[in-house]
């Protein structure tokens, strides 16, 4: 059963992308690797051998998921453009929000093993954080 | 009365010049001046490689804002150069390395005391040059968690003082001081073998009557060192105090393993890599890598000029 909250009476549900596919831009051989993947996408069976949704627009819902038809659950598609544009802004600030140095300075700076106050520190990385939103080509 | 003697005219023997060898023919004088070259041409060719065309890349990737990944560039001039001498946290990597040059003095010292020392007769020389030697030759990671056991609390430096009634209660890689001074112990302990063996080999090579011609003169060990050993070991001197000054600024290994850069101990190389690999500034780290090289090489310039390589003649 999909999580059991609603929006506007309807339940919603995550859908996420397995492995990407493409056919590289510099290969040699582009029609056998589009070749490939339409044979991946239509005839493979390989949505079917692991109880996943086709990427094929026409193509029924897995077995698995006939509670969710009969609930009516709406499938959402999440966009991660917003993501990579956190990431620039994370690499052109140098916080790094995914990283161990900046707890590492908290840390130190807790200790007394750094000059400086909590306010001062989250305000640096907060100055930061603004000039490269800024700067960051959007 | 008529000589009857038979004097025999000794003529003075001509001497015949030896016939000049008829010049080579053209194509040996080619052959011998192409071999040289052909024998060069493998470490020439990785030299170039794996060397200078990195080298030539990384110049031209400091003048562009690459990130590392993507397929396009985009020419900034010397914004990244600009940025490294404005920003002051970049700049103050290098006050870290004032530690590091400061251990690489004592580390001369006690190399040099150790191979005058050992250069003599003394019993068991063998056995203290190994043990001097064998850090070297360990890997500096093994070298880096050896020694995280070593300072942590209640680790074997904490241990060893306790035997002599010594408790501190000090946190080692505590506080910015004491962690860069333990981390510049540990890099002194470690290259201090090197320094040793260069010492040793310059110092074996002087001629032992020397020695013998100094003490009959009434010479004492210290005045042997400063008129024998030191002047004949001058060119090896210069070599290592320009490779500790490079080394103490591109110190890496060890705070890396060690701190991974906390606590103050960040050197100019460690930013460097965090900048490349976990920021994707590729650019602002090229420019970083040659800013370091130009430094070494102005220090090498500087070196050479107030102490030139001249021939020194002891006999």
């Amino acid at each position: 059963m999909p999580f059991p909250a609603q929006v506007d009476g309807t339940f919603c549900a995550v859908v996420g992308p397995d492995y990407n596919q493409a056919v590289n831009i510099h290969s040699p051989h582009k029609e056998a690797a589009r070749a490939w993947i339409d044979w991946f996408t239509d005839n493979s069976g390989y949505d079917k051998d692991n109880l996943a949704i086709s990427p094929l627009k026409d193509a029924p819902l897995p077995e698995v998921l006939k509670p969710y038809e009969e609930a009516g659950v709406k499938l959402i598609e999440l966009d991660d453009s917003a993501g990579a544009e956190e990431k620039l802004i994370d690499d052109q600030s140098e916080v790094g929000i995914y990283k161990p140095d900046y707890r590492q300075d908290l840390v130190d700076l807790a200790r007394g093993a750094r000059k400086g106050s909590l306010d001062g520190f989250l305000g640096d990385l907060g100055r930061k954080w603004a000039a490269a939103q800024k700067t960051v080509g959007s | 009365m008529t000589d009857t003697t038979r004097r025999t005219v000794v003529t003075p023997a001509v001497p015949v010049a030896a016939p000049t060898p008829a010049p080579a023919p053209r194509h040996a004088r080619v052959w011998r001046g192409l071999t040289p070259w052909l024998f060069l041409l493998a470490p020439l060719a990785l030299l170039i490689t794996f060397t200078y065309a990195p080298i030539a890349n990384m110049l031209a990737y400091s003048f562009t804002d690459w990130d590392g990944v993507s397929p396009e560039l985009h020419y900034t001039g010397g914004h990244n150069y600009t940025e490294l001498f404005t920003r002051p946290e970049l700049f103050e990597v290098f006050f870290v390395s004032g530690y590091y040059l400061a251990a690489s003095a004592v580390q001369i010292v006690a190399a040099l005391y150790f191979a005058t020392v050992l250069s003599f007769d003394v019993r068991f020389r063998n056995f203290f040059k190994g043990v001097l030697f064998f850090p070297y030759l360990i890997n500096g990671v093994a070298i880096g968690f050896v020694f995280l056991y070593f300072f942590q609390d209640g680790g074997t430096l904490d241990s060893v003082l306790a035997l002599f009634g010594y408790d501190p209660d000090h946190a080692w890689l505590g506080t910015p001081v004491s962690a860069n001074t333990s981390l510049a112990g540990v890099s002194v302990w470690r290259y201090l073998g090197l320094n040793f063996v260069l010492f040793l080999g310059a110092i074996q090579s002087i001629p032992g009557e020397l020695y013998e011609a100094a003490e009959l003169d009434g010479a004492n060990r210290w005045q042997q060192f400063r008129h024998i050993i030191a002047p004949g070991i001058k060119p090896v001197l210069t070599l290592t105090v320009i490779l500790s000054v490079s080394g103490s600024l591109s110190a890496f290994e060890i705070p890396y393993i060690m701190t991974g850069g906390a606590t103050g101990t960040e050197t100019f190389v460690i930013q460097t890599v965090k900048l490349a690999f976990q920021f994707n500034k590729t650019g602002l780290a090229s420019a970083a890598a040659v800013v370091l090289l130009l430094i070494v090489l102005a220090v090498t310039w500087v070196q050479r000029r107030l102490v030139p390589d001249d021939k020194v003649d002891l006999v």
